[in-house]
């Protein structure tokens, strides 16, 4: 093979698998390096030169932006898994702060209350909205995975809602918060039952990757309804310090520790990944 | 002839009566189409990578003369699902020939 074409099938085999993991990187250059030679080699026996040869088998291989489309639509996006599991992290992070806060320096939280919602919210939804990308690589789950995303977008508003007339309309802001935790809690529990109808379903995941991404929802999810709980039992219970409330806070602070352990350990896999 | 959409079935159907890599579909595809049905070959990889998530084929990787191959070889869910594309796409082809005849 000569030099030029040798540095063209090679710029055009890491130009169409920069976007996998590295496993399935390996996969598909070993694949095509063989198709590639079967090619060369037919085309040499039609009497071609060895250049024209190798250019015709390259030129048969079409567009590496092609190949790279083709797979991205087969295999997650390895740059989105990172996002996938940043954004997580993150979100987890500010809620882990929020608690700490919270029992830490109570009079924060009373001040930065509105910050923290604005942070918090939207971030939940990206974590959402990663999680749902993620599934929809490999899922048909467009609309039960919508309506969580609506039930938790509808929930950051209502919450935040809340948040701005709490001084002014007490009772239209416990209103809204009580509607927003009931459409979350409605929307989770919806998408859940389809999550897990879907991953037993599905054989498109890898059992690794299938294992993580169950562990890593079921508990984002249980992390998710501990809060909620915490918000109706604060709404609920007049004494916000009462065991209630409590035993409340230790189940969802539970929840997001196991969620953040996990993030954590799902962005290692994944550097450890792309690092190989 | 733009394969999109079909590329599926044809791998499926091509590997119906044996066991295949990916350069012998490429060629079997076009030889039965006597060159018609022409494609970016690159392309058939993600293709038969989806059918394999899908269950439809199963690979396993041989070494001759010291390549590493990969061979394709249809699963009895994919021969259900070819089974299932082929009626489908009779309806559709009826369907069209029936609207084209009335033209």
């Amino acid at each position: 093979m000569s030099t030029s074409v040798n540095v063209e099938l090679q710029l055009w085999l890491t130009a169409a698998t920069r976007d996998v993991i590295p496993s399935v990187q390996e996969r598909v250059r070993q694949e095509i390096l063989d198709h590639f030679e079967m090619a060369v080699e037919a085309f040499l026996e039609a009497g071609m030169s060895a250049d024209d040869a190798h250019q015709a088998a390259l030129d048969d291989l079409g567009t590496p932006e092609a190949m790279a489309h083709a797979l991205r639509a087969v295999y997650p996006h390895q740059r989105f898994f990172l996002r996938a599991a940043a954004v997580c992290q993150l979100f987890a992070a500010l809620v882990i702060v929020r608690l700490l806060v919270e029992r830490l320096l109570p009079r924060l939280i009373v001040e930065y209350t509105f910050l923290l919602i604005l942070a918090q919210g939207p971030c939940l939804l990206l974590a959402l909205h990663a999680l749902t990308r993620l599934s929809l690589q490999q899922h048909r789950l467009e609309r039960p995975l919508e309506l969580v995303k609506s039930a938790l977008m509808a929930w950051c508003g209502m919450t935040l809602i809340g948040g701005l007339i709490e001084g002014a309309l007490p009772g239209v802001a416990a209103v809204a918060l009580g509607l927003s935790v009931l459409l979350a809690m409605i929307g989770v529990v919806w998408g859940l039952a389809w999550f897990g109808r879907a991953l037993r379903d599905t054989e498109a995941l890898s059992t690794a990757l299938k294992r993580w991404l169950r562990l890593l929802f079921n508990a984002g999810a249980a992390a998710v309804l501990g809060v909620l709980v915490i918000a109706v039992l604060n709404l609920v219970l007049p004494d916000k310090n009462g065991s209630f409330a409590a035993a409340a806070a230790l189940i969802g602070a539970g929840g997001i520790v196991i969620y953040a352990l996990l993030c954590a350990s799902l962005t290692w896999t994944f550097v450890r990944a792309v690092r190989q | 002839v733009n394969l999109k959409g079909s590329l599926p079935l044809l791998i499926l159907h091509t590997l119906r009566s044996r066991t295949q890599h990916g350069y012998q579909i490429v060629q079997e595809i076009k030889r039965r189409s006597a060159g018609v049905l022409d494609f970016k070959e690159g392309t058939l990889y993600p293709a038969l990578h989806n059918l394999e998530q899908q269950g439809f084929v199963e690979s396993y990787s041989e070494t001759e003369n010291g390549r590493v191959r990969r061979y394709y070889k249809l699963t009895e869910r994919g021969r259900a699902q070819l089974d299932e594309q082929l009626a489908e796409w009779q309806r559709f082809s009826e369907a069209v020939q029936r609207v084209l005849g009335d033209a």
